[in-house]
Parts: structure tokens; sequence; C-alpha cells
């Protein structure tokens, strides 16, 4: 007890006060920092032995919430996750044109079918003619836009995941230094903590981050799906094979199959992974880019290319109708028939009636749900030697399916007969094929009219699934006006067809207006129930569904942000710098340094008075 | 609401408000952009993405829409062929009218060239006939069927008139027939009393027709004095003529009506036959050299020149013209505004009037005057009231039925465009619904949104100043 103390105590009260003062000043001097968390200064009682004692700083501490960083950080993944869906989701449904928009692809639609009706009703005219070609040109051609611009956003996606990949990378290596010093300090310097959880900060953005926490301060960070990014002193390399991108490109985790990029993650072992394949990606920007380039523009493009196939389809291919031949059964010529073109027979078999879909196939096999039709049976036969050569294929695909006995198939000519075996069980109840026709004026003569090809010279679109390839995918890209049919093509079926003959006008125009069925894809019809109606319908379909898509994907987006931006608010009430209260704290300890230093001053005065007596 | 986080983590708590609250001015001034888009273009949505519900309504109805102005503009055009159709046929059959009625009242002072006043006139008609067959519609040919871009008569009156004319020569050279084959009729008769009159199968098929053959057995059935016989002969032109013999014991019978035309029963069947076969050819020679079969033989040549539709005809002909123009007005429903020159009306008509100017009278005959009495009257006959046959050919037989046709799809048409009117301006309304922004509504919501901006402005200058940076 002594008036030395007093002055030791009050000379710890001034530099804890200057210590305060230190850290007041670096907050609201990084008040605009980002990743910065406000700094308190901890000050403690300085114990001497004789019941009263001075201050001292302990250390400095960070005022941080780590289940609110947390949240902040999975709420970050969702938004970047959002935000690429809404934006990728416009630009899809954009690519169809404005509502009303003389070029947006439905009234592309519009004027082809409006030129038709314009032609059926005045065949010979020349200029009802030539519009009805136009018309056509126009649509194929801005089909082909559609889907260039569907490829073009995709190829965005493709150059964002490059920029990502490499984002990625930088961060988890800037990561990886940050935790290094971090584990050096024991965890004690929190610029070098804020500068860590700044970059985790901007890392989760990108991807899903789950941090885990290890001794000395260390950290070490994974995805929600449990892919290591970082352990201790080893980031996880990222690399992004960047490709061109068409619609035939797709992904496929075999490598040699696969027309895009994809993530491959080297970890510290050497190891490596296809990330994308492996579906390790949840959620951020890199998830949402992902979903975009594999899903949701190939969706897209799928039901454009189901589009245009249905479009040059309606226009092509003709009905060869079957007729009731042999004791029973069904004959039906198949001459003239495409790679692709079915034929379809119709069966009751033990009550039940069944639908056999014969596939034109000259190479390859099969492919799953090669029709639209979810019930059929479905069989591939080459007719490349003519129907005597897809008989025994037919046959024994007929009896592998429905027992041996059950259908006979038998030729002659270019004649396919089907027929049943007599008895009640099984009955062959009626046979069409649907051929395109290759020339406008083809034998037999028919309205069926090849008025689109397929891009490369000479190529009609049939729907070939010929080794392994499907023509329908990306024909949206492909599909053109056939300059082989000439104005004069669309009315003459054959040399002596008189010029104002209105029956191919009418059954082209009909053809357009009849309903088909289409394979499911995009939310369009489900495979158990396709969507079955006129091409234009259809195309009102994709437009529709392509426009809830993004308009669902800027809701989710608008909540997100929401969310995201009362987490940022929460958490900044609780970590962040507010100037007001670090200038209230500045009153406040200049208050205590005048006090401290009036103590001093007071302990001086007595000290002369001591000194004076 | 659109918050960007632009620089992730800037959680000092002034930088996250003043961010936050930036972004909400931003985001208030896109919606004041967005209502004023809306005021001048009058549109609630420039993207589908952005129309909502109604985006579903605004495709079909477009598409709707489109379809109806497509039905619009075939229904615009068939009612202006229509038009045309109608105001060509009221000339035709004006012209039917005219001529039937020159004829009936026409004397026969046949000029320099051997041709009447009518006949003159008939060329003339002819010619128009023609020009009106030949009539088309924004480059259509109205009467050529299918074969639209082709006129429908491809020869001039004259070269028609001298048509008419060799088919005729070949008529007169073949319709007599020649003796045991008068008029081209086999008429035999055996020991046993039958009697059976036939026309001879050729083709063409010249002189008289029969429909049926006609036989009769007088061994069977003797006659009994008195009885007549009817032979019904059909004249070349098709007209019905029927030569009746009376049965007599003795011939001439003395208390006979002048002109009978009778056979005696003989001893037996076959005397009977004979006689009847006797009494009959004369008879049916008699009228082969009337001015009655004179008239028809030309008429029919007329026919015969017309039946070859290559001899004029430049169209299609078809089983049913009218379907060889059809106009969709609505979803499957047609109305058919197809004509064909070589429909029975306009071709009979051409034959008619064909058959008047073909005719000339250069060297006064005697026979001239009743010829051209038969000639004119014919004609007039199958002017007013054309021979329809047992089984009509495809088309209409009279140009006034083919009015009523034109006039019945005029009905449609009509019906169609005002069902269009109303229907497009049904869609336009729900279109209207679901695509554009009602300018009241919008207004309202550019003052609310307007004031709302103000006071955030306000508050946000205020709250800029109240830090407690400036009072220390």
């Amino acid at each position: 007890m002594s008036l030395y103390s007093a002055l030791g105590n009050s000379l710890s009260g001034l530099r804890a006060t200057q210590a305060q003062m230190e850290v007041i000043s670096g907050n609201v001097s990084n008040a605009g920092t980002a990743g910065y968390s406000r700094r308190s200064a901890v000050s403690v009682e300085t114990v001497n032995g004789s019941g009263t004692g001075g201050v001292r700083i302990e250390g400095i501490v960070r005022l941080f919430d780590s289940v609110l960083q947390k949240e902040l950080r999975t709420e970050t993944s969702g938004s970047g996750y959002a935000a690429v869906k809404a934006d990728y989701t416009a630009q899809l449904s954009g690519v169809f044109g404005a509502p009303g928009s003389s070029t947006a692809l439905t009234t592309m639609m519009g004027s082809f079918s409006t030129a038709l009706q314009a032609l059926q009703n005045d065949p010979s005219n020349p200029a009802a003619r030539s519009q009805v070609l136009s018309a056509a040109g126009d649509l194929a051609k801005r089909i082909n836009k559609a889907s260039a611009d569907i490829q073009s956003v995709r190829s965005n996606a493709e150059s964002a995941l490059a920029a990502d990949v490499a984002q990625v990378n930088t961060l988890l290596k800037g990561i990886a230094a940050a935790d290094q010093r971090v584990i050096a300090t024991q965890g004690s310097d929190p610029a070098l903590l804020d500068q860590r959880d700044q970059q985790i900060n901007e890392l989760a953005k990108l991807v899903d981050v789950k941090v885990t926490e290890g001794p000395n301060g260390s950290i070490s960070l994974s995805t929600t799906g449990g892919m290591r990014l970082y352990d201790t002193g080893s980031p996880a390399q990222f690399s992004f094979d960047q490709r061109p991108i068409s619609a035939t490109s797709l992904y496929d985790t075999d490598p040699t199959k696969r027309g895009v990029g994809t993530i491959t993650m080297t970890d510290a072992s050497g190891r490596s992974i296809d990330v994308i394949g492996a579906g390790m990606i949840r959620s951020g920007e890199i998830a949402g880019l992902i979903e975009m380039r594999d899903k949701a523009t190939v969706d897209a493009q799928s039901q454009l290319d189901n589009l245009a196939a249905s479009l040059a389809t309606a226009m092509s291919n003709r009905t060869q109708a079957g007729t009731a031949g042999g004791a029973s059964g069904y004959d039906i010529d198949t001459s003239g028939i495409q790679p692709g073109n079915i034929i379809t027979v119709n069966a009751t078999v033990g009550g039940t009636p069944r639908t056999i879909s014969i596939v034109a196939l000259t190479s390859g096999s099969l492919p799953a749900n090669a029709t639209p039709d979810p019930n059929d049976v479905e069989i591939g036969a080459s007719f490349a030697s003519g129907a005597s050569g897809a008989v025994s294929s037919i046959q024994s695909q007929l009896d592998a399916a429905f027992g041996v006995g059950k259908f006979s198939v038998s030729s002659t000519g270019s004649t396919l007969r089907i027929e049943d075996a007599g008895s009640a069980a099984v009955r062959v109840t009626g046979a069409s094929a649907s051929i395109t026709a290759t020339a406008a004026q083809g034998a037999p003569a028919d309205p069926a009219l090849p008025l689109f090809k397929d891009s490369a010279p000479g190529l009609l679109y049939t729907g070939s699934l010929d080794a392994g390839v499907s023509q329908k995918r990306g024909f949206a890209a492909r599909i053109s006006l056939n300059p082989a049919i000439t104005a004069k093509d669309l009315v003459a079926m054959s040399s002596t067809t008189p010029a104002g003959d209105q029956t191919r006008p009418t059954a082209l125009l009909n053809a357009l207006g009849a309903a088909t069925t289409f394979a499911p894809v995009g939310g369009i019809g489900a495979s158990s129930a396709p969507y079955s109606g006129s091409v234009a319908d259809y195309l009102n379909r994709i437009v529709d569904v392509q426009g809830s898509n993004a308009e669902s994907a800027q809701r989710l987006n608008e909540g997100q942000q929401v969310v995201q931006s009362s987490i940022e608010s929460r958490y900044a009430d609780a970590s962040g710098v507010s100037v007001d209260q670090e200038l209230a704290n500045l009153v406040q300890i200049q208050n205590a340094y005048s006090a401290n230093a009036r103590i001093m001053s007071a302990v001086k005065e007595m000290m002369d008075l001591l000194m004076r007596m | 609401m659109t918050i960007t986080s632009t620089s992730l983590g800037a959680y000092s708590l002034d930088v996250t408000r003043t961010r936050q609250n930036a972004a909400r001015l931003t985001d208030m001034k896109s919606q004041l952009t967005d209502l004023q888009r809306q005021l001048s273009t009058g549109k609630l949505a420039d993207s589908y993405a952005a129309m909502g519900a109604g985006r579903g309504t605004s495709l079909s109805v477009r598409q709707t829409l489109t379809t109806l102005d497509g039905y619009s503009a075939a229904v615009t055009d068939a009612t202006n062929r229509a038009a045309v159709l109608d105001k060509t046929l009221t000339r035709m059959q004006a012209i039917s009218t005219t001529t039937a009625n020159g004829l009936a009242l026409s004397s026969f002072s046949p000029n320099a060239n051997g041709l009447t006043t009518e006949q003159v006139s008939a060329k003339a008609s002819l010619t128009e006939m023609i020009s009106l067959l030949n009539q088309d519609y924004a480059g259509r040919s109205l009467f050529a069927g299918r074969s639209a871009d082709q006129p429908a008569v491809t020869v001039d009156a004259n070269a028609m008139i001298s048509g008419v004319q060799s088919a005729i020569a070949t008529r007169r050279a073949n319709d007599a027939g020649a003796p045991g084959n008068i008029g081209n009729l086999t008429i035999s008769s055996t020991a046993a009393g039958q009697v059976s009159i036939s026309p001879t199968a050729a083709t063409p098929a010249y002189g008289f027709g029969m429909n049926p053959a006609q036989s009769f057995d007088f061994g069977a059935a003797p006659p009994t004095d008195g009885q007549s016989f009817q032979v019904n002969l059909l004249m070349p032109d098709g007209a019905a003529r029927t030569v009746t013999l009376v049965a007599r014991t003795s011939v001439p019978a003395p208390n006979a009506p002048a002109g009978e035309i009778s056979f005696a029963i003989g001893g037996s069947g076959g005397a009977t036959a004979t006689n009847f076969v006797n009494a009959l050819t004369p008879a049916v020679q008699a009228v082969t050299a009337s001015s009655e079969f004179w008239a028809s033989s030309a008429v029919a040549g007329a026919k015969d020149y017309f039946a070859n539709l290559s001899n004029w005809y430049g169209g299609s002909a078809s089983s049913d013209p009218r379907a060889g123009a059809s106009s969709y007005v609505d979803d499957g429903q047609t109305v058919g505004l197809g004509m064909e020159a070589s429909e029975p009306a306009f071709q009979n008509m051409l034959a008619q009037l064909g058959v008047l100017a073909a005719q000339t009278f250069p060297t006064a005959t005697a026979t001239d005057q009743a010829n051209y009495a038969a000639l004119t009257q014919r004609v007039q006959g199958q002017l007013n009231a054309p021979v329809v046959p047992a089984t009509p050919a495809p088309g209409a037989y009279t140009i006034k039925q083919a009015q009523t046709d034109v006039g019945l799809a005029s009905a449609t048409l009509k019906n169609a465009q005002q069902w269009h009117t109303d229907t497009k301006a049904q869609l336009e309304n729900a279109l209207s619904g679901v695509e554009d922004a009602t300018p009241e509504a919008v207004a309202a919501q550019l003052l609310s949104l307007q004031t709302q901006l103000q006071a955030s402005y306000q508050t946000t200058s205020m709250l800029s100043k109240m830090s407690l940076v400036n009072y220390l």
C-alpha cells in the first residue's frame, strides 16, 4: 500500500488504454475491409499481493460467431448455385425470342403454317408457293439459330467452369499458405485467421465447403459430398480440360465418349478422380454450371431436336397402310424404307393389345426406348437387302419377345408379311409403316415431300439409329430446307399433277397440324405418358417449360439472396465493425486515460506535499 | 429483390448495411424502369420467363390467332373469288336467256352469208362465253378445275365453230344410214312372225338410239285391226321420237285418220311381220329426211365436238368439280369453289351457241326455213331446260345450279368470316388480359414506388449524416 503502487497502477491503466485505443483505431480503419472481424482487447487485473492491482492487456481477440459463419458459408454456396441457375435459365428461355416478336421461334412456326394455309387455298399461285419455301427456310434457320444459342450458353458454362476451377486452385493454395502461418502462430493471430476465413468464404461461393478444425488452429476442408479439398499442408489439385462445345458433345463418365470438359482432382497421393462423374460437388457456382451444361442446356437441345425431327418427318413421311394378307395376318410394302423408319404392327396377345415397332436398322444395335411409345415391343431389323433380308431377324426377335410359334414372318418381294398362328390367343390386327419420301415425285406418288433435310449433301432426315448414332441428336443444328425441292414440287406429286391440285398442300398442312408423340425430355411428357400434340403445340410447350424453368430459378435466386442478406446482417451484427460503437468506446477510453492521468497527477501532488514537509 | 453479394465476407456492420441498402435502392430503381417500360410498350413482360402464369395462355392464344389469320386470309380470297364467279355466272345466265328469248321471236331472214341475226349474235355470244370461261381471279383460272394455271378454253370462237361444223358434217354423213340400215337401225323379221328393232352397235353411235331395243312377236300374238304399235326411238341428240304403226285388215283402211302409218295383218305371223317391216322402214326413212332429224343431227354433231374435251378444254376434269378449289375456312370446314368448263351446264351452252353459229343457209333451199325453225326450237329448248341423262355427269347441268353452289359457298364464307371476327376479338381480349399492362394500374404502381423511393433516398441521406463521428 503506497503511493508508488498507485502510480504503478495508473501507469498500467495508461498502457492498457493506449492498447485499447490501438484496437479501436484498427477497427475503425478496417471498417471497410473485406473479411475483417471486429477485434477487442482483453484486459485483466494484475495481482501484486497487496489486494490492489493494475491492469494489463492479455491479448486481442476476434469477435466471431462460428455457427453463423458456417451458416453464411452454406448460404453463400447456395447463392452461387442459385445465381448461376437464374442467369443461365434466363439465357435459355431467351433463346426462343420475346413474346410476340417477329423473330420469335413460335412466330416463325406460325408463318410457316400460315404460308401452307395460303398455298392450300391457292396452290397454283407462284407467290404462295415461294412463300412456303421461304417460310420453311426461315423456320429451319431459326431452329438452327436457337440450337446455336443453346450451345453458346453451354459453351459459356464450359468456359465459366474452367475459370472457376482455376480460381478454386488459387484459393486452395492461398488457404494452405494461410493455414501454415496460423499453425505457426498457434492460431493466436486474428489477422491470419481472418485472411484464411476470407479465402474459405470465397471458395464457398464456388463449391460447397465443410470446414473441420484440427489442432493448433489448423483446418481441413472437404465438400459436403465428401471430397477432400485441403488437408494440413496439402491442397487438392484440380484441372479442367475445356473442350469446344457442340450439340453432339456430351458428358460421359467414359473418357473416350466424353465430348465436354470435366473436373479432375489430383490429391496429395497423386490419385485422380473425375469429380463430375463422382457427383462430389453439390452446391456453389460450379455445381450450378455443371447442372446447366450437362442437364438444362442438353434438355433444351433435345427438345429442339425433337421439334426439328417431328417437323421434318411430318413433311417427309408417308404412311404405308398394311393390307390383310395370308390366312391371318397383314402385308406391308416396305419398298423405299429408310434407316430409322418404323413399321408398326398391332396385335392382341392373350387379350392384351400390343404394339410391335420394327425399326429399320442397318448396323449397330437398337437403343432402349427407340420410339416414344413406352409400352411397345421394339425390334431392329436391317432392310438393306430388302424385306427378305429382314425376315429371319424379325422372326427370331418376335420369338424371343413372345415365344416361339406365336408369329410367323415371311416376305414376297418388298412385301413383309406378319401372321399369327391362327389361335385366338395371338392375333395380328393391323400394320402400317412410316416411310420417308426421298424425292418430290416418288413412287408411289404421295403427298409426302422431303421439304427439310439434314445438312450433309443429299442426306435426308429419316431418324436413323444406325451404328449407335441417333440422327436426331443435334438435328436442330443441322435442319435445312432441301434445295432439291422447287416451288413447283410443293404441288406436283407427279408430272401430270395439275398446277391447282390441292392434294399435296392439304396433306402437308394436315400433317403439320396432326398430333404426334414426342419422346419425353426435360419436363415435357413423362416416359409413361409421352406428350402428344402437333409440332406447333410442342414448340409452345418448350417455350412454356423453358420460361417456367427460368422463372422458378429466378424465384429461387431471389429467395436465396434474401436469406443470404439476412445472415450477412446477423453475422455483421456479431462480428462486424460498427463505427458508432467504436467511437463510443473511444469516448470511454479517453475518459479512462484522463482518469489514470489524473491519478498520476494526484499522486505527484501528494508526493510534492510530502517532500515540502 | 436482388442483392448481389459482390465482396464476400465484407461483414463490417456499416458496410453490410450500406451495401444492402444500396442494393434495395437499385432494385427499386430497376422496378421503376420496368414500370416505365410497361407504360411505354403496354406489355406486362418482355420475356416468357417474366410472364408467369399467363405464359401458357399467351402461347396457345397466339398460335390460335395465327391459324385464324390463315383461315381469314383464305376466307377473304374465297369471298372475292365467289364474287367474281357470281358475276361471271350471272352474265352467262343472261346470255343464255337473251339467246333463248331471241330465238323465240326469230324469223327466217338470212343475210348474204346465210346467217340470221340470231345466228350472228350467237357467234358474238360464243366469243363472250369463251372469254367468260377464261376468266381468272388473281392469276387463277376460275373454270379450269385443278389446272388453275391454264386457260379453261384453248380455242377461239372461229376454231370452235369450224370444229363444230366438221363434227356436224360427220354426223350428216353417218346419221341417215344406208338402205337396209336406215338411220343405223337394224330392223329384221322372222318367218315365225318376230320383229326386232335395234340400233347398230357402233362407236360413235350414229343415227337413232333406242332405250331399250324393241321386239314384237306377231306369230304368238296376232294383231287385231286398229291395234297400234309404238317404236320408241331416240333422235341423234337424244330427244325421244315415237313412230306409231297401226295394224289394219286392209291397207289403206277406209276410215283411217290422216297421216296414219298402217300395215296389213297377213295370213300368218311371218306375213304380218314382213308387212310391219315394210311399213316401218319408209316411216323411219321419212323421219331421217325430216327437219327435226336434220336439226337433231346438227345438235348431236356439236355435242360430239364438245364431248371430246381435248378439242377445246385446257383445264382438268374431275368427279367433283367444286372440290377442285376448296378453301379451309375453319378446322375441318371447307368451301368448294372449283368450276370446270367441262361441266354439262357450260358445255351445253357452248354447244347450243356453237351449233347455232355453225349452221349456215347460203343457198335458198326449200327446206331451209323448216330446218332453221327446227334448229332454233331445239336450241331454245336445250338452253332453257338441258336434258339430264339417267346417269348424270359430274357437275352442274344448268348455270343457275352452278350459281346456287356459289351462293351457298358465299353464305358459308360470310358465316365463317363473322365467326373469325368474333373469335379473334375474344382471343385478343384473352391475350390482352395476360400480356398487356393496364396504364392505370401501372401509373398507380409507379406513384407508390416513387414515393417509396423518395422516402428511401431521404432516410438514407439522413442516416448517413447520423454518425457519432460528426458529433465528437
